[in-house]
């Protein structure tokens, strides 16, 4: 029996026309795009027609678009940004405490350099608590991190609060990170905010290649990372044409496919979110979810198993041919479900959590037997 | 080009009459740990020289830094027994140390032959002499030299300097075979090197709780078997799957008593295993009081379940002393990996630290774990891990 990969927050399958995309060109344009001779100004043709689509499933100028190796470098540059020209003023950062590690874990290097860090808390269950963002927004704040979709619990922001709560904040607005991995290709939303200054893609999430990203600015950045000056000096490095492409084609298709993509998600997240209620025991995270919530993105889900640890319930289902994940797959191999201890989650609760994340090719037969499988692991292993 | 190695025996010395065995024993273990090299060993009046090939030195020097059974050893030159050829070697020998940067030095000379010209004393001065005239800088420290230069009068003369400290101890074997409970923890490996190094062969037990605890948990105790099994050969890991045990007693024994019968469950299976194996003891990690189920009377209900003689050579070491052999001997890098051998959910949040021995008897003997742990023997998977020696140095 073939497995049921129910990790796609984590890793998406890549789609078949990346895929092609991919092969050929990985096959047969080697030249450097910063090549004067004609590989590479065959090179430089497909990364700039590549921009050019990515732009346009966006709806933005293409000199916003600029391409990283993946979701982590996009969230790095415009904070690693802060360190080239630190302002003797503007010393803080702020971070929501859902924040993916990308973000948050590299805001202790930001800590060290003498920025002071701080979080914004959420609610129960995991907006950003408006009137909380706007005591913590004052002239000293340099940056402000709000993912749109968080990668554990698929909540997804109230970006028009946020909106006004920034627009009202007083003096110079601070630069706005946007974290928009999970949402890119899955849930519509406007690239091409005025109060957003950055916004961040992952090829792989969204059926492209490992290897590529996209970083969307508003305005150009002085980075800290220099080289060769690709990507107007943004992001040095030889380009990933191959990969970049394959981003492009991804994010095409997942844009065109959107709507219909999101209604057999929410569909199937419904299918899901009911099954795991009526399995005695397990609880949705948050509670507060409904079945069909749009407040949530209908791609991922996290639910709790009291009685057994998640790594232990994510071993079961695997052997049962299952794929899951516990918290961020990015998290590493430490307990700490951070995630959910923001949204106080209690710890019990967090450390006997799973995630389930579905795609594009997820049906209706994979959800029914994974719930067969999960309510009788559950009542097989649970102490 | 083959170097001799010559090793130096420690506490078989004090054996009396039983030395030739302890040095037979030593002998066959040390064999059996060259088999994949070209060497030659000759034991001669209670001393060993081993020949192999240059080639192999990392190798031996690895073999013989984790041999119990030997307090040194050293590489020697061997010349015949005439001055000339004896002088020869000694500058070889000092010059070495010397770009070691070792200056001053002295020497030592022992004549197991009576009839070599010299005596001792005039041999030892002899070379000195020869050595301070060759490299000016040299200097003759009778108290605390830089280096001693070892000459030894046999058969050959043997010359010497720098010798390697070994593991010291007893052949592994001579105390017979005993069975070490292996767990991913720092204690139980480093228990199990201490016994190794008292002449007690060993089998390893772990207790598997899968899918609780990871495959990566197992590997790791793999891992720290073979590190274990550089000092004492090849060694058998036998592997219970103690799931269902477990379960049964986080169902039915009071909460605060489940890691207390988890071990007296594991006392139970090691005693039944031993006697099937003909093994003749039981050796665990335990140090006293390092954590609640170490106390003195949770030990006694434990140990309840065996009549085996039960060696906790860690008991009265502290967690600075286990951290600091498990360094030294290779595990403790393997031992601190992030795989758990005991889920979260099996450790009471208040475990009881001073069992009543009648009413834990009572209370334990009722969950009747007899059948279960016979299921579990029945079912258990062995295998033989070899020795890994890369990478640390004993």
């Amino acid at each position: 029996m073939s497995r049921i990969y129910l990790d796609w927050a984590a890793s998406a399958p890549a789609t078949e026309a990346a895929l092609d995309s991919f092969t050929r060109i990985a096959a047969t344009n080697y030249g450097n795009p910063s090549s004067l001779h004609y590989e590479g100004k065959a090179a430089a043709a497909l990364l700039s027609a590549a921009r050019s689509a990515v732009a346009s499933s966006l709806g933005i100028s293409q000199n916003r678009v600029y391409f990283t190796s993946g979701g982590t470098e996009s969230c790095q540059i415009p904070l690693l940004s802060l360190l080239r020209k630190q302002h003797s003023e503007k010393t803080t950062i702020l971070v929501s405490a859902i924040e993916h590690p990308a973000i948050f874990n590299q805001c202790t290097v930001l800590a060290e350099a003498g920025f002071t860090v701080k979080t914004i808390p959420t609610t129960s269950i995991g907006r950003v608590e408006a009137e909380k963002l706007a005591r913590l927004l004052d002239t000293s704040v340099a940056l402000v991190a709000i993912m749109a979709v968080n990668n554990e619990t698929g909540i997804i922001q109230d970006m028009d609060t946020i909106a006004e709560v920034i627009k009202n904040s007083a003096g110079r607005k601070p630069f706005i990170l946007c974290d928009t991995v999970q949402t890119a290709g899955k849930i519509p939303l406007n690239f091409d905010l005025d109060w957003i200054d950055a916004y961040t893609l992952s090829s792989h999430k969204l059926g492209g290649l490992r290897g590529a990203g996209a970083l969307i600015l508003r305005k150009p950045l002085q980075v800290l990372a220099l080289g060769g000056g690709q990507e107007q000096g943004l992001r040095s490095g030889t380009e990933n044409i191959a990969a970049i492409q394959a981003l492009a084609v991804a994010l095409a298709e997942s844009m065109q496919q959107l709507p219909q993509n999101h209604a057999a998600a929410a569909a199937l997240m419904g299918q899901l979110i009911s099954g795991l209620r009526s399995i005695p025991g397990v609880c949705i995270l948050p509670e507060e979810r409904g079945a069909k919530d749009e407040r949530f993105s209908p791609y991922i889900v996290s639910a709790a198993f009291p009685g057994l640890v998640g790594e232990t319930f994510l071993r079961i289902l695997d052997d049962h041919g299952i794929a899951v994940s516990t918290g961020s797959a990015c998290s590493g191999s430490g307990k700490k479900r951070r995630v959910l201890q923001a949204m106080q989650v209690p710890v019990a609760q967090a450390q006997s959590s799973i995630r389930i994340s579905i795609g594009s090719s997820t049906s209706p037969a994979e959800i029914d037997r994974f719930l067969e499988i999960a309510q009788a692991q559950y009542q097989r292993y649970r102490t | 080009m083959d170097i001799i190695y010559l090793l130096k025996l420690g506490e078989i010395h004090l054996k009396g009459e039983n030395r030739k065995q302890f040095i037979e024993l030593l002998r066959v273990n040390l064999r059996r740990r060259l088999e994949a090299i070209p060497h030659k060993l000759i034991v001669r009046d209670g001393r060993f020289f081993l020949y192999a090939p240059d080639s192999y030195d990392a190798d031996v020097s690895s073999i013989l830094n984790r041999l119990p059974g030997i307090n040194g050893w050293a590489r020697s030159k061997a010349t015949a027994k005439d001055l000339p050829a004896i002088i020869a070697a000694a500058l070889e020998v000092y010059k070495n140390r010397l770009d070691q940067g070792f200056v001053s030095f002295k020497v030592e000379s022992r004549r197991a032959d009576k009839g070599f010209a010299l005596d001792s004393y005039a041999l030892s001065r002899e070379l000195g002499h020869e050595i301070c005239e060759k490299y000016p800088q040299a200097k003759v420290d009778v108290h605390t030299p830089d280096t001693v230069i070892n000459v030894e009068v046999r058969e050959q003369v043997y010359v010497y300097a720098d010798s390697e400290s070994g593991v010291r101890g007893l052949p592994v074997g001579c105390a017979g075979k005993g069975l070490l409970l292996l767990s991913g923890g720092i204690d139980s490996p480093v228990a199990g090197f201490h016994m190794l190094r008292r002449g007690l062969a060993l089998e390893n037990l772990y207790f598997n709780a899968y899918p609780y605890t990871s495959h990566e948990a197992w590997e790791k105790v793999k891992s720290l078997a073979e590190v274990v099994a550089g000092y004492g050969g090849p060694m058998q890991l036998h592997t219970l799957h103690f799931t269902e045990i477990q379960l049964k007693i986080k169902k039915d024994a009071a909460a605060n008593c489940s890691t207390l019968y988890f071990r007296a469950a594991m006392m139970l299976s090691a005693d039944r295993l031993c006697k099937q194996r003909r093994l003749n003891s039981i050796v665990t990690g335990e140090s006293l009081s390092q954590v609640a189920s170490q106390t003195a009377e949770n030990m006694r209900f434990s140990q309840s379940y065996t009549d085996m003689a039960v060696l906790r050579p860690l008991c009265g070491t502290d967690k600075e002393d286990i951290i600091r052999t498990a360094r030294k001997i290779g595990t403790y890098e393997i031992s601190i990996l992030p795989y758990e051998d005991c889920c979260v959910l099996f450790s009471p949040k208040y475990p009881v630290i001073k069992a009543d021995f009648e009413q834990e008897r009572r209370s334990f003997d009722r969950l009747n774990l007899g059948p279960m742990i016979e299921e579990a023997l029945a079912s258990c998977e062995t295998i033989t891990v070899q020795p890994k020696t890369s990478g640390c140095k004993a």
